[in-house]
């Protein structure tokens, strides 16, 4: 197997961004072909193979970024199965000196170069003699059949395949794998690395089952469009945020009656005194939110899992979700605890436009410490949020709207806006969730509670 | 609207200056005024991020890709492009390439009277703090291909229309609007027309001249 590691492009740099690959897992290229596109500073180049043969994996998907001297591809330039042969490997049909003699004939057979692989070797612990395959040439698989046979151990050349001309497929895999201990692949036979995603159908994370999507094409037409940009980076941030983060949702519904009228009265303060600033409920909501977190420190915090540190901030930085044509990002207001009400409207409109115009820059995406969603603007009783890793906490702002309520033993009309709040459940508890929302929503309810909390 | 509800075609105009470079083993060069209207897409654009596709969809505008890297840009005729092609080996050194073929660039508008301009960015060639072209290169094994894109009467309207603002930037743009960034070469006499201009700059740009760093030079013969 020859590894090829992504070369030095030029002095300084040192990453580049995959633009295209001119070939998939499986398919054989010659050498000096067209291998890879990447990118840097504006120069785009074709990376030829410096290998011929079968390309057994390819590391890096469109708009990632690959680092100079990463092993980038792996190809399978036949040199591997050369210096396997003369080992004792599944490939001999010579079956009963094997099985018998595990590492011991092997050893004698084997030419001094390959020998010490052999003779390390654990023989394979299985009750049934092993199955004989005189296979010449490389093994029938797919792809993704042989990397979850590098996941799980296992040397392909020992796996008996029941596919269309021999073809090892994953039901033999697993059945190969359940008749004993997996056999670990030996050195010089193209055992490689583990790849650094999951490989379908092998999941780090035990009855986790990472199957291989079908060809939806069998069921009807279908366009394909590489997973990148912006939605890449909310794939990435999600997936973490829900595998690495224990979630606890918890909902209310905040009376915001008083508020919302309050709020009404000076916005129309503003326009009859010609000002442009506009107060909106999520400023509002931001501010009350900021305050509170004064109170409830756990929420305003990270979590380290390599160093063992709860980390807790002492500034307030809010982030909000904006929709954009691009997709998803949220800016973040600075310093929320700091600003006044009109400030924050401010910051929030403005980091909105530029999110939607694409002027926005890097930083106005960094230092957040908590985030506020607000669904509610485009419908929806209700929501789940996901967590913004690496803070702890989200808070979902559902859809305001009258409804009968019971006060006093009456049935009245009220302006209610439903609260969930998502929390990392490793920083706090349901019990510090319950107490913060009933704080934030003392202030939502009560314009004087909030003003109380501003001094 | 969705970047797949566009056409992509490949910027396809220098194609044959390429093989022809590669056939003849010696350096081409071709200058011209862009023919048409065009939005081009860098090797790795991601139109959804760079263009705003409502208004490139509304407008009938055509992309293209082109094979060199960077941002994408609105090509009209008062754009003029100067495409090199030249033997090299390996794929290194690009920085370096870069900053040859911008010098080389250079000197050939001083040659036209246009003085005062030095380079800035990565590639681009800035006059007054103003960009007035911009660069890009495709780099294989066997041979490079260089464009530049000059802003002799450039439509600032349409690539403040089409064009979003970039997904990078070079420090000395500071986050300026197209039309606070974007200069022009029409200033100058010989910049009134661009065809003209694309004239002019033909007759000074040697292909000769173009020193590559010794690490991506073609040894005669080779």
């Amino acid at each position: 197997m020859f590894e090829f590691k992504l070369p030095d492009l030029g002095e300084g740099v040192h990453e580049g961004e995959l633009l295209k690959w001119y070939v998939a897992e499986g398919d054989v290229i010659a050498e000096d072909a067209p291998l890879v596109d990447v990118e840097t500073d504006k120069a785009a180049v074709t990376i030829p193979s410096p290998r011929g043969g079968r390309v057994v994996r390819l590391s890096g998907a469109v708009g990632d970024t690959l680092k100079v001297g990463a092993v980038i591809a792996v190809i399978d330039d036949g040199a591997a199965a050369a210096a396997a042969a003369p080992a004792p490997a599944a490939a001999e049909p010579a079956a009963p000196a094997r099985e018998e003699a595990g590492g011991q004939t092997a050893a004698a057979e084997a030419p001094p170069k390959p020998a010490a692989p052999a003779a390390t070797a654990p023989a394979p612990a299985r009750a049934a003699p092993a199955p004989v395959h005189d296979r010449r040439g490389p093994v029938p698989a797919a792809p993704a059949t042989r990397r979850v046979a590098r996941e799980m151990g296992i040397d392909l050349a020992a796996v008996p395949g029941s596919g269309p001309g021999g073809r090892i497929t994953l039901e033999d895999l697993k059945a190969f794998a359940a008749g004993g201990a997996p056999r670990p692949a030996a050195a010089g036979t193209g055992a490689e690395e583990p790849a650094a995603a999951p490989a379908p159908g092998a999941s780090p994370i035990p009855l986790l089952d990472l199957e291989p999507l079908p060809d939806f094409s069998e069921f009807g037409p279908v366009e394909k469009e590489a997973l990148r940009s912006i939605r890449r980076k909310v794939a990435r941030k999600m997936v973490t945020s829900m595998v690495l983060v224990p979630h606890v949702v918890h909902m209310d519904e905040v009376d915001v009656t008083e508020l919302e009228a309050a709020r009404r009265r000076e916005n129309a303060r503003l326009e009859a005194a010609g000002e442009d600033a506009k107060l909106t409920m999520l400023a509002l909501v931001m501010k009350a939110t900021a305050l509170c977190l004064r109170q409830f420190p756990q929420f305003n915090a990270s979590l380290d899992p390599f160093r063992g540190e709860l980390i807790y901030k002492k500034y307030y930085n809010l982030g909000f979700a904006a929709d954009t044509a691009r997709g998803l990002v949220v800016p973040v207001v600075k310093g929320v605890d700091r600003k006044n009400l009109r400030e924050i409207s401010a910051a929030i409109a403005e980091l909105a436009r530029r999110a939607r115009d694409g002027s926005i820059g890097v930083e106005d995406f960094r230092g957040g410490t908590f985030t506020v969603t607000n669904i509610g603007m485009l419908g929806g009783t209700g929501l789940i949020p996901t967590i913004n890793y690496p803070e702890v906490a989200i808070l979902g702002m559902g859809r305001i709207a009258d409804k009968p309520v019971v006060r006093g033993g009456e049935i009245v009309a009220r302006t209610m806006l439903p609260l969930t709040l998502a929390f990392d459940h490793r920083m706090a508890d349901g019990a510090d969730a319950a107490r913060f929302v009933n704080e934030l929503m003392a202030c939502l309810t009560n314009p004087l509670a909030l003003l109380s909390r501003l001094v | 609207m969705t970047a797949r509800e566009i056409e992509i075609g490949d910027y396809d105009l220098d194609r044959e200056l390429v093989e022809a470079a590669r056939r003849e083993r010696r350096a081409r060069v071709a200058v011209y005024p862009y023919p048409g209207v065009a939005v081009v897409l860098g090797r790795g654009s991601d139109p959804a991020v760079e263009l705003d596709l409502a208004a490139v969809r509304a407008d009938g505008v055509a992309v293209l890709r082109r094979p060199g890297g960077g941002s994408a840009v609105v090509l009209d005729p008062g754009n003029v492009i100067v495409s090199v092609a030249l033997p090299t080996v390996g794929f290194r050194e690009n920085a370096a390439c870069f900053d040859a073929l911008t010098r080389w660039l250079i000197e050939g508008l001083c040659h036209l009277g246009i003085a005062g301009v030095h380079g800035g960015g990565i590639s681009d060639l800035v006059l007054d703090d103003r960009k007035v072209a911009g660069s890009c290169i495709h780099r294989c094994p066997d041979s490079l291909y260089y464009s530049a894109c000059l802003l002799v009467q450039p439509d600032i309207e349409g690539i403040a229309r089409y064009l979003r603002h970039p997904p990078r930037e070079p420090d000395y743009r500071r986050g300026r609007s197209h039309a606070e960034f974007l200069g022009s070469l029409g200033e100058f006499p010989v910049g009134q027309d661009s065809a003209r201009f694309a004239r002019a700059l033909a007759g000074v740009l040697r292909a000769e001249a173009i020193e590559l760093p010794p690490g991506a030079r073609r040894a005669p013969g080779d």
